[in-house]
C-alpha cells in the first residue's frame, strides 16, 4: 500500500486505536476505585490469621507454614481482605470484613465459612470493611466505610440498628473493661461513646480539627488516646468526650497510640516516632526513615515500630536504640507478638508475614502460595 | 514524573476548588473540567480549524476532479491527494494531534480523581503525599463523595421502580453521540473511506464512553458528561455546529434536494 493513501485512512485508525486502548486502560481499573491496602494480621497463639487481597490465610506460627487458606481454592477478584481478622472472646469464630461489603464468619480450625453478614435476604453494609470488628462478650461491632457500626451477636443476626456516622468508619472500635461503651473515631472529625447493649449515643466529642483513622487506646485512667490528620495527638475524656490535652506533631498521625508505665508511643507520616506522657508532656521524639502507619509494640522491655521503608525498629522507653533490620518490602501494619516472636506483614515484598525474634533476628517467612 | 507533573498539579487544583466553594466534589469536578476545557480551547480550535480545512479541501474542484480521474488508480489518487495537501498547506494528521495531547489530561484527571476520592487506605496514604502545602488537607479530608443521589466514588445506578438505572451512562452516551455529531462537519463525499471511519466512529465512541461511565467512579461520568455539554457550547459559540447532522439522513437528502 503506497504511503500517501495509507496516511489518508490513518487518522480516524489512529483515533480508534487510541480511544480502545484508553477505554482498555480505563475499564481495566473497573469496579470503583482499586481495592488496596496493606495486610491485615492476628497472632492467636500458634497460629497467625493473615487477610491478604483475595484471600484470609491461617499461618502456623512456630514455622511459617501454610494451615489453610480462603477461600481454599482460586481466588475471587471481587472479594478482597485486608483488615485484620478478629477471634471471638470463646475462639470459635474468626470474623473479617470484606471489601465487598460482606463481613465473614469463619471456622478457625479450617476456614470454612460458618456465616455471612448481611444473612441470606437481608440487608447489611454499603461500602468497604476497612477495619477489623471488635469482639466482646456483648457482641461482634463491625465498623464499615458507609459510616455505620453495625452490632452483630455470635450468629450474625443484628443486635440494634446500626449506629450513623456522617462519614466513612476507618479505625476499630474500642472498649473500656470498665463500662458497657464503644468508643468510635469517625473519619467526620469527631469521636463517639455509645451505650454497647442498646447502641444509643453517650456522647459525641468535640470538632477535633481533623479525620481520625486510627483505633482509639484506652489509657489505664480511662483516658482516649487518638492521633487525627489534623497533625495532632490527642486525649479525650472518656466520661464526656472533652479534649484534656492536645499536641502537635510533624504530620499526620496514622497510628494508634501503644501505651506502657505511664507513657504513650506513636509515630507520623513524616516518620518521626514519639513518647509521650499520658500528661501529654513529650519525653523524647525521633526521626526515622520512612514513615509510620503500624502501631508500634510494646514488649520484652522495648518499643518496636516499623516504617514504609521496611525497616523494623526496637528501642527502649527512654528512646535509646536497641536494634533495627530491614525487610523487604513497605511496612503499614502494626507489629505484633506472641511472646518470644515478633511478626511484620510487608506490602510489596517477596514475603507476606515475616517472623524475628526480639533481637531482630529473621526466624521464617511466609510466601503466599501461588 | 507522571505523578509530578499531571496527577499531583490536576489533584491540587481540583481540591483547591472543592475548598473554595464549600466541599461539594461534584461541583468541583464539573467546575474543573470547565477550566480544563477552557485551558485545551486552543487545541479544541485548532482540531476543529484542521477538520474544517479538510472538509473545504473535499469541496475543492481539484479534489473532485481527480477522484473522478483516477478512481481506478488508487495508489496515483493518493499521490495527487497528497500533493494537493503540500499545495494548501493542510495536514492531514493536524486534527488528530490535538486528540492525541488531550489523553494525558484524560489519564491525569482520572488519577486525581481516584487519588482525592480516596476509597481504601493506600489511596489515602498516596494522597497525603500528594497534596501540595497551600492545601488545608486536615479540613477538607475525607472529601464529601456525594452528590446528588451519586456516590462518586463508586460506579452511579439510580433505583427507578426497584431497578438500579444507570441514568448517568446513558446521559453520557446522549451528549457524546450528540457531540461528535454536532461536531462533524457535513462531508462533501459521504461515500469516501474517510467518511464511512467518522460514521463508524461516531457509532462506537459513545457506546465506548459509556462503557467506562458505567464500570467506572461515578466522578469520572460527571467529568464525561461536563466535558461533553461544555464541548457541544464551545462549538456552538464557534459557529461550528452542524446541528443538521441530528436530523435523519433521509430529511438531510431532501432538504438538499430541495
Amino acid at each position: 500500500m503506497d504511503k500517501h493513501r495509507s496516511m489518508k485512512i490513518s487518522r480516524p485508525l489512529i483515533i480508534s486505536f487510541i480511544l480502545i486502548l484508553t477505554a482498555i486502560f480505563l475499564a481495566g481499573c473497573s469496579g470503583g476505585t482499586l481495592a488496596t491496602s496493606w495486610p491485615g494480621l492476628l497472632v492467636d497463639k500458634n497460629t497467625g490469621y493473615l487477610a491478604d487481597n483475595t484471600f484470609v490465610y491461617a499461618v502456623n506460627l512456630d514455622n511459617g507454614s501454610l494451615k489453610w487458606k480462603y477461600p481454599p481454592d482460586k481466588g475471587n477478584n471481587k472479594i478482597s481482605f485486608f483488615a485484620p481478622p478478629v477471634m471471638t472472646v470463646d475462639g470459635t469464630q474468626l470474623i473479617v470484613g470484606g471489601y465487598d461489603h460482606v463481613l465473614y464468619s469463619l471456622d478457625p480450625n479450617n476456614g470454612t465459612v460458618l456465616w455471612t453478614f448481611p444473612l441470606t435476604g437481608g440487608t447489611g453494609a454499603k461500602d468497604r470493611y476497612i477495619a477489623s470488628p471488635l469482639v466482646t462478650a456483648q457482641g461482634i461491632f463491625a465498623p464499615n466505610a458507609d459510616g455505620y457500626l453495625y452490632a452483630l451477636d455470635l450468629k450474625g443476626n443484628q443486635l440494634w440498628p446500626p449506629f450513623q456516622t456522617p462519614q466513612p468508619l476507618w479505625a476499630q472500635p474500642a472498649t473500656d473493661a470498665k463500662c458497657q461503651c464503644l468508643y468510635i473515631a469517625s473519619m467526620d472529625h469527631h469521636m463517639y461513646a455509645i451505650d454497647a447493649t442498646s447502641g444509643s449515643q453517650i456522647w459525641k466529642s468535640p470538632e477535633l480539627g481533623a479525620a481520625v483513622v486510627a483505633a482509639p487506646t484506652i489509657g489505664e485512667d480511662g483516658t482516649i488516646f487518638v492521633g487525627t490528620f489534623g497533625k495532632e495527638m490527642l486525649a479525650l475524656d472518656s466520661a464526656t468526650g472533652n479534649i484534656k490535652w492536645r499536641l502537635s506533631t510533624t504530620d499526620w498521625v496514622w497510628s494508634s497510640a501503644a501505651q506502657q508505665d505511664g507513657s504513650i508511643f506513636f509515630g507520623d507520616l513524616k516518620g518521626t516516632f514519639y513518647s509521650l506522657t499520658t500528661s501529654g508532656k513529650q519525653n523524647w521524639s525521633k526521626q526515622v526513615d520512612g514513615l509510620i502507619v503500624g502501631t508500634p509494640l510494646v514488649a520484652d522491655n522495648l518499643v518496636f515500630f516499623a516504617t514504609e521503608t521496611g525497616t523494623v525498629y526496637a528501642t527502649d522507653y527512654q528512646g535509646n536504640p536497641s536494634w533495627n533490620t530491614t525487610v523487604n518490602g513497605k511496612i503499614y501494619s502494626p507489629v505484633l507478638t506472641n511472646g518470644d516472636t515478633i511478626y511484620v506483614t510487608p506490602s510489596e515484598g517477596d514475603a507476606l508475614l515475616v517472623a524475628l525474634t526480639t533481637t531482630g533476628t529473621p526466624k521464617w517467612s511466609f510466601v503466599a502460595p501461588k | 514524573m507522571w505523578n509530578t507533573l499531571v496527577i499531583e498539579p490536576m489533584l491540587n487544583l481540583l481540591l483547591w476548588i472543592y475548598s473554595l466553594i464549600g466541599g461539594n466534589l461534584g461541583l468541583a469536578i464539573i467546575l474543573f473540567t470547565i477550566l480544563i476545557r477552557l485551558i485545551t480551547y486552543p487545541l479544541t480550535a485548532s482540531q476543529m480549524k484542521s477538520s474544517q480545512k479538510m472538509q473545504e479541501m473535499q469541496g475543492n474542484e481539484k479534489w473532485k476532479a481527480m477522484q473522478k480521474k483516477y478512481k481506478d488508480d488508487k495508489e496515483k489518487l493518493a499521490q495527487e491527494q497528497m500533493k494537493l495537501y503540500k499545495e494548501l498547506g493542510v495536514n492531514p494528521l493536524a486534527s488528530c494531534l490535538p486528540t492525541i495531547i488531550q489523553l494525558p489530561i484524560l489519564f491525569g484527571l482520572y488519577g486525581a480523581l481516584i487519588q482525592a476520592m480516596a476509597a481504601t487506605p493506600h489511596q489515602l496514604l498516596g494522597l497525603s503525599k500528594l497534596i501540595y502545602p497551600f492545601i488545608n488537607a486536615a479540613q477538607l479530608f475525607p472529601l464529601n463523595n456525594h452528590f446528588l443521589w451519586m456516590n462518586l466514588a463508586q460506579p452511579e445506578r439510580l433505583p427507578i421502580f426497584g431497578i438500579a438505572v444507570p441514568t448517568l451512562t446513558i446521559l453520557v452516551v446522549i451528549t457524546t453521540w450528540l457531540q461528535s455529531k454536532v461536531m462533524t462537519p457535513p462531508s462533501s463525499n459521504p461515500g469516501d473511506q474517510g467518511a464511512q471511519m467518522g460514521k463508524m466512529m461516531n457509532l462506537y465512541m459513545p457506546f465506548m464512553m459509556g462503557m467506562i461511565a458505567y464500570s467506572l467512579a461515578s466522578g469520572l461520568a460527571i467529568y464525561f458528561l461536563a466535558s461533553n455539554v461544555v464541548g457541544i457550547a464551545q462549538y456552538a459559540a464557534m459557529g461550528k455546529t452542524n446541528w443538521k447532522n441530528l436530523l435523519p439522513s433521509f430529511l438531510i437528502s431532501k432538504e438538499k434536494s430541495n
